[in-house]
């Protein structure tokens, strides 16, 4: 069962605004004349009459609030910044610190991993002669490139000359060179 | 005649002193931006912000507001004939209508009609900044005016008397012909009325709604879950 809601005051206000008051409307009444009179009671009534007030003749702002208010305005930016602005600098320090933990991560792994794929040393001194270096290719080719065309030669020569490297390798690796 | 001519003179150099403060403040000078806020803020505060917001404290906040914006935003304004104030008037009508939109109490200017004053501020051909406060403090007051004008006489005359022209309670009582006691009764039902005449009248607030912004006509396109949050405190 649901006790029905009481209605507002506002319907209980008579057609003629001069008719006797209840006790209710006294009280309500003189709440509103104390508000008036002293702003800083709260009351909703007092409050939408002061609105009524500004409304018809608005107060200016004293030079010293607007100063005030002003200077607020123009402090530098660190003094006063928006939330979304704190957002996203709490993004980029993020994502700097990730950045800088990758880049310390990768410089460990160049300074190991060297050292784990290097042959041992008993190893490279049983190796012999030096194995034969990645290089350009600019060297097999002396002669301009053609316009049009080619590219299958150029790249059974590189294929070749790579091959003839390999076997070389091996074959020192082998002790047979 | 001469004095006309005067006059444009003077305007055209205002106009163009004002240009160059814009330029500097958006090459980050807030100097500048200070002269041009020091020049309108005042103005925007009285005829914008307070009349929209019914409080002064609500007011300053969004006068702070609206600075922290445009030392943020300087540099999207683009100059126009009209100067600076127009833009800054908009700034403060959307800070304005956020603090409508969050706000509870009841107000005779509501986040709708400010809305609509956006869009033809955004739309509309930009106006002298003399001409926008006119067209803002002529509004308001109609705003008060069509108000008072949905209750009985003598709860309008009541209320003109003790809280438009701020006249002593005796002496509106005595006006009233009645006694200052009778008197706070009859300002309560004034109120209590003036509240109940801002609520909307089923079927009426589309029809008035379409009026210009500037117009006081009644609460157009506020649902009945609105009025509940701000005027279930009546009773």
């Amino acid at each position: 069962m649901t006790t029905p809601k009481p209605p507002p005051a506002v319907s209980l206000a008579p057609l003629d605004p001069d008719a006797p008051a209840s006790e209710e409307e006294l009280g309500q009444a003189g709440a509103l004349r104390d508000a008036l009179a002293d702003p800083t009671v709260a009351n909703e009534d007092a409050e939408l009459l002061r609105t009524l007030s500004l409304m018809e003749s608005p107060r200016p702002l004293g030079a010293e609030e607007h100063r005030a208010i002003l200077a607020r305005a123009l402090a530098p930016r660190h003094a006063v910044r928006p939330p979304a602005r704190q957002g996203a600098r709490l993004i980029r320090v993020a994502f700097g610190a990730g950045a800088a933990m990758l880049a310390v991560a990768a410089a460990i792994l160049l300074l190991v991993e060297p050292g784990d794929l290097a042959p041992p040393s008993d190893q490279t001194a049983l190796a012999g002669p030096p194995l034969a270096r990645v290089r350009s290719t600019q060297s097999l080719f002396r002669e301009p490139f053609a316009r049009q065309g080619g590219e299958s030669a150029r790249v059974d020569r590189i294929a070749m000359a790579r091959a003839s490297d390999l076997r070389d390798n091996e074959f020192r690796r082998w002790g047979v060179r | 005649m001469l004095g006309a001519v005067a006059d444009d003179d003077a305007l055209e150099r205002a106009r163009e002193r004002e240009r160059r403060l814009v330029e500097r403040a958006q090459t980050g000078d807030r100097i500048a931006v200070g002269e041009l806020l020091t020049q309108y803020g005042p103005a925007l505060y009285r005829t914008v912000l307070l009349p929209r917001l019914g409080s002064e404290a609500a007011a300053k906040d969004a006068l702070s507001e609206t600075y922290a914006k445009v030392v943020e935003r300087i540099g999207q304004f683009q100059w126009q004939s009209v100067g600076f104030y127009p833009w800054l008037r908009v700034v403060a009508l959307r800070v304005a209508l956020d603090h409508l939109r969050a706000r509870k109490r009841l107000v005779l200017w509501d986040a709708e009609d400010v809305e609509r004053e956006v869009d033809e501020a955004s739309t509309a051909t930009p106006l002298d900044q003399r001409l926008e406060e006119r067209r803002d403090a002529e509004a308001a007051r109609a705003k008060v005016s069509a108000a008072l004008d949905r209750i009985h006489p003598r709860y309008a005359r009541a209320i003109r008397l003790r809280v438009l022209e701020e006249r002593p309670r005796e002496e509106v009582a005595q006006l009233l012909s009645v006694t200052p006691a009778t008197f706070d009764v009859l300002l309560h039902r004034a109120i209590a009325a003036l509240k109940k005449g801002l609520l909307p009248v089923e079927g009426a607030a589309a029809t008035t709604s379409a009026s210009s912004p500037h117009s006081p006509g009644p609460r157009a396109g506020r649902t009945k879950t609105d009025l509940t949050e701000v005027g279930d405190d009546d009773a």
